[in-house]
């Protein structure tokens, strides 16, 4: 005869029982066990099957403490203090056991539970990846110490740019007077040639001032940072540079006797005195830090802006007394200086904010994006659970009737839905992973210093606090309705019924759901138009078969008629080449990055505002004549650069036909002089031609530009660009080796063709199209599965009435339209609120669209129809099912 | 007044029902109630106590321990005077309702 009291015990150990009542009841329990046992051995059953039966009874889905724990004796507070842990004990076999029936009551749907986990997956892994992405650049703090100390300093422009670079002698003016400031410091890209075993490459280098590094405040990997003697050019002495860790690793193997060692950089000798740690990255990266030397007209000017300046403030100093004391500054230096200083102030900008830039708006785009798509999957699977609680009333109100309470099925309930956000943040984690895997090479907002976004234990923990919220939000409405409902009503009007009420809230939930699809759907057409008219754009230039190639050239010909020379000699031998059709130099380059300055200011003589001081702010670049025709820029009026505007001969300019509408409003500018500082002291020069505009940023109108000619200003930050007659790529060799003809030391920092820079340019307005576009679809997929599963639980729970219609003459398309009308319902209502708050959404898009207004009435109306469309799509399979019944079978279901 | 009291109903009263007559133990209401519903409603352990001890506590049954030399000691449960008067409001109840579905069925059968 077995003993039953262990296995009753362990039944009953969740419960909070008297001792003596627990022990009375496992031994009335053994009895009746034992009886039961007894008896099925009597009727021949043999002695395994007979404990198997007694006990599947005893286990018979847990009812025992199910039933139990309503009641008063299973509640007695404890008398005496239970031994340490023993609550939790206690508190963890109630768990378990709602666990274990809300396993097995999802394991009994494996079809719901894989829909309902995967949506919420999808749903949850979207936010996940987002929100790793934000944290990583948005929330995380800087890798400096006191890093929100540190900030940017710009000089404000007139009318123009907010943050525009400073010129040296402002800088050090501000330097000297200001007081917010526990070290003010400036940085300028520089490019310097390396002669590596492999042949000449390009270093990049921030050239800084001596305090640069007590900006930062990061001690170094090895050796020492720069010190003010650092600066000082000593005939005797070699200049220091401060390797970054990439360029350490990289070009030197991490060789840990570096610091000391002699490199030549630009044919010049230089002493490696550090090595910065790994990510270290600052102002943004770049290879090596390199000592400013103060030399001839740089701390003195005051127009040429190149530096840019960073600052740690005094502790306690706040941004705004900064930015107040740097403005007194600059009112200060305005009246000092009035011809080169306009008063237009300065912005002081946490270098944080700096460094995100746009980035914060993409990313809490995304962020709402997928906050949609995560509220359509919760509305969505509560839909589910709630038809799934009108299909299980039954079984509530039998556990209602055997004593189960209300509190107790809302908490089984509960735990379901709980358990199924448990399984759809596991799922959505896996999801966050390999989403940020896939589109790790898609940086849809990449920010220097931010670590790659990554899952840490802060991306876990949203995960699961998303997965908590959101299986409370879907589960909650369900589970209530089942405790209420959960009574007699549903045994006995069998298993299918909803009350109209449930019935009208389902419905309210899908109009919701394409009401959210609808936003994003709108979102994602207004963006893939912005798209489109972005690649619509008249740029003014051809992008096919060209070539650009940069070089800095100026340490390799210090003077400018060696520059003039070199580049004269090279756009020869290069116009010689088979396959180039044209060939030409220019300092800046269209959506290329600004290798030696590109703005410049500017008078126009005869007019009372040159008279005043005032000056006027112009794109700018030193270019030949063939960079017109390399690009295919055209001709407007008066002449190009010709080989007679050199060096001795007048200075001249062309410019563009902004310039020309803006400056001479229905005059022809031809023939006009003005007064030029453009990297240099100004100039007067005469204007001898127009050429048409050129788009640098695709989304700006065409600013105004002035052209000089480079034999007259002859730079050394120089873009080659070719017009080749075929696939510009098979040029690079031929023109690299015409360039190390005249100079075999001469590295290029950049080779790229105008085809590859536009469509970088267009790299993070394809990713947003591409996630908004992906996150909309799931969205609308979402809808329609909302859709359609309301849609066939209404026929189904109409056959009957289809039925009779059917079988009382209604005919077959009759029927069709009676539920494709139902789906049909849903949708008008859902695009109806969709378009209300699309509309409101839109708003927040304005600043990402570009030729499309935010309110454009024909996407609206084109996205309705769409969503019209897959409704009725989805209302058609019930729909034809219906009409399809034998209204026979119907009637007797 | 119907569906509110059916719906703690039947299966309180089919256990009041099989002790009214005489006090009884849990196994021997468990057979009662397979035996005179022709095996149709089967009460198995892990549902029967629990809605013994809920009766118990409302006060509409009261059980007692016996013991009987040479035997495991039993549990027998007796209807209160309370669970009597439940008992008859119950059957009343239930007795309207099979008639009213009768009633009803047999309409939708003509």
């Amino acid at each position: 005869m077995p003993s039953w009291s262990e296995e009753l015990e362990a039944r009953l150990a969740g419960l909070r029982l008297h001792p003596a009542r627990e022990k009375d009841i496992v031994d009335e329990l053994s009895e009746h066990l034992e009886l039961r046992y007894a008896e099925l051995r009597d009727r021949g059953v043999d002695e395994t099957e007979a404990l198997a039966l007694v006990r599947a009874e005893l286990l018979h889905d847990d009812a025992l403490a199910d039933f139990m724990r309503p009641l008063r004796q299973a509640n007695v507070p404890p008398r005496t203090p239970l031994p340490v842990g023993a609550p939790r004990a206690r508190l963890l076999a109630d768990l378990r056991q709602d666990l274990r029936y809300a396993l097995r009551q999802l394991a009994k749907s494996p079809g719901f539970t894989a829909v309902a986990v995967l949506t919420l997956a999808l749903g949850i892994g979207a936010n996940t990846a987002v929100f790793s992405a934000i944290d990583a650049i948005l929330l995380k703090p800087l890798p400096y110490p006191d890093a929100d100390r540190i900030v940017t300093v710009w000089q404000r422009e007139q009318g123009g740019t907010e943050r525009d670079l400073a010129a040296p002698g402002n800088f050090l003016d501000w330097r000297e007077r200001s007081t917010s400031f526990e070290a003010l410091a400036a940085a300028e890209p520089y490019s310097h040639g390396y002669l590596a075993p492999d042949g000449p490459v390009t270093l990049r280098s921030w050239v800084v001032t001596e305090n640069f590094f007590d900006v930062v405040g990061v001690p170094p990997l090895l050796g020492r940072t720069l010190r003010p003697g650092d600066n000082q050019r000593g005939e005797a002495r070699a200049r220091a540079v401060v390797l970054g860790y990439g360029l350490w690793q990289r070009r030197f193997g991490g060789d840990p006797g570096i610091v000391g060692k002699a490199l030549t950089l630009d044919g010049e000798s230089v002493t490696v005195v550090g090595v910065m740690p790994a990510r270290f990255e600052f102002p943004v990266g770049r290879d090596m830090w390199v000592p400013r030397t103060y030399e001839g007209w740089e701390p003195r000017n005051r127009t040429a802006r190149f530096w840019h300046v960073v600052g740690r403030l005094k502790p306690g100093v706040g941004i705004a007394t900064a930015a107040a004391e740097l403005d007194a500054i600059a009112a200060q230096l305005a009246t000092e200086n009035p011809r080169t200083n306009p008063n237009s102030g300065i912005a002081v900008v946490p270098l944080a904010e700096h460094l995100a830039g746009r980035a914060p708006r993409t990313l809490f785009l995304f962020l709402g994006a997928v906050g949609l798509v995560l509220l359509i999957a919760c509305v969505n699977i509560a839909n589910l659970l709630l038809a799934r609680a009108a299909q299980r009333q039954q079984e509530f109100a039998i556990r209602a009737t055997i004593g189960a309470d209300r509190r107790r099925i809302l908490k089984q309930t509960i735990t379901e839905s709980l358990l199924l956000g448990v399984l759809g943040g596991a799922c959505g984690l896996a999801i966050a992973a390999l989403g940020l895997a896939v589109f790790e090479p898609v940086p849809v907002a990449s920010v220097p210093h931010a670590p790659a976004p990554g899952l840490d234990a802060r991306a876990f923990l949203f995960a699961s606090a998303l997965a908590l919220g959101s299986a409370l939000l879907f589960g909650l409405v369900p589970a209530l309705q089942i405790a209420r409902n959960a009574g007699l009503r549903g045994r006995l009007q069998g298993g299918t019924s909803s009350t109209p009420a449930a019935r009208r809230f389902r419905g309210a939930l899908v109009v919701a759901e394409l009401a959210l699809a609808m936003v994003l759907l709108v979102g994602a057409a207004l963006l893939l138009r912005s798209f489109a008219a972005v690649l619509d754009v008249d740029r003014g230039y051809r992008t096919d078969n060209v070539l650009a190639m940069s070089v800095q050239a100026w340490e390799y010909y210090p003077e400018p008629a060696q520059r003039r020379l070199f580049v004269e000699q090279t756009l020869a031998r290069i116009e010689e080449l088979p396959g180039v059709a044209a060939a030409g130099v220019t300092s800046s380059l269209p959506l290329a990055e600004d290798i030696g300055g590109d703005t410049a200011t500017f008078t126009i003589v005869g007019r009372p505002e040159a008279d005043a001081g005032g000056s006027l702010g112009a794109h700018a670049a030193a270019v030949t004549a063939g960079y017109f025709r390399t690009l295919g820029i055209p001709l407007r009026a008066g002449r190009l650069f010709a080989p007679t505007d050199d060096a001795d001969s007048p200075r001249v300019v062309v410019v563009n036909e902004a310039m020309a509408r803006r400056y001479w409003p229905g005059e022809d500018p031809v023939g006009e002089h003005i007064v030029l500082s453009f990297n240099a002291g100004p100039t007067e020069a005469e204007v001898v031609g127009v050429v048409g505009d050129v788009r640098d940023a695709l989304q700006a109108d065409p600013q105004p530009s002035i052209f000089v000619p480079h034999a007259q200003q002859p730079t050394g930050s120089l873009y080659f660009t070719v017009h080749a007659a075929g696939d510009p790529t098979t040029l690079v060799r031929a023109v690299q080796e015409e360039i190390w003809a005249m100079n075999p030391a001469m590295p290029f920092a950049r080779v790229t063709t105008l085809d590859g820079l536009f469509d970088e340019s267009l790299r993070d307005r394809r990713s947003m199209l591409l996630l908004v576009g992906a996150f909309s679809v799931t969205a609308l997929a979402l809808a329609a599965v909302g859709a359609y599963g309301l849609v066939s639980h209404e026929t189904s729970r109409r056959s009957h009435e289809i039925g009779i219609r059917v079988a009382i003459g209604a005919s077959r398309r009759r029927v069709l339209a009676l539920v494709v009308g139902d789906g049909l319902r849903l949708a008008l209502l859902g695009i109806g609120v969709g378009g209300a708050l699309a509309v409101a959404a839109a708003r927040a898009l304005q600043g990402f669209l570009f030729g499309v207004s935010a309110f454009d009435p024909v996407t609206f109306v084109v996205i309705a129809l769409l969503m019209l469309a897959v409704t009725v799509l989805a209302s058609l399979m019930p729909a034809w099912r219906a009409a399809r019944a034998d209204p026979v079978v119907a009637l007797r279901l | 007044m119907l569906s509110r009291e059916l719906k703690k109903g039947s299966a309180e009263l089919i256990v009041l029902s099989i002790v009214e007559a005489r006090p009884r133990h849990g196994y021997e209401i468990s057979k009662l109630i397979e035996l005179r519903s022709g095996g149709e409603i089967k009460f198995h352990v892990a549902s029967l106590y629990p809605l013994l001890y809920r009766l118990e506590e409302r006060g509409w049954l009261k059980g007692r321990w016996v013991e009987k030399p040479g035997q495991r000691r039993r549990r027998f449960y007796t209807l209160t005077a309370e669970g009597r008067s439940v008992l008859d409001r119950q059957r009343e109840t239930w007795q309207k309702f099979v008639r009213a579905i009768a009633a009803i069925t047999e309409v939708e059968h003509a």
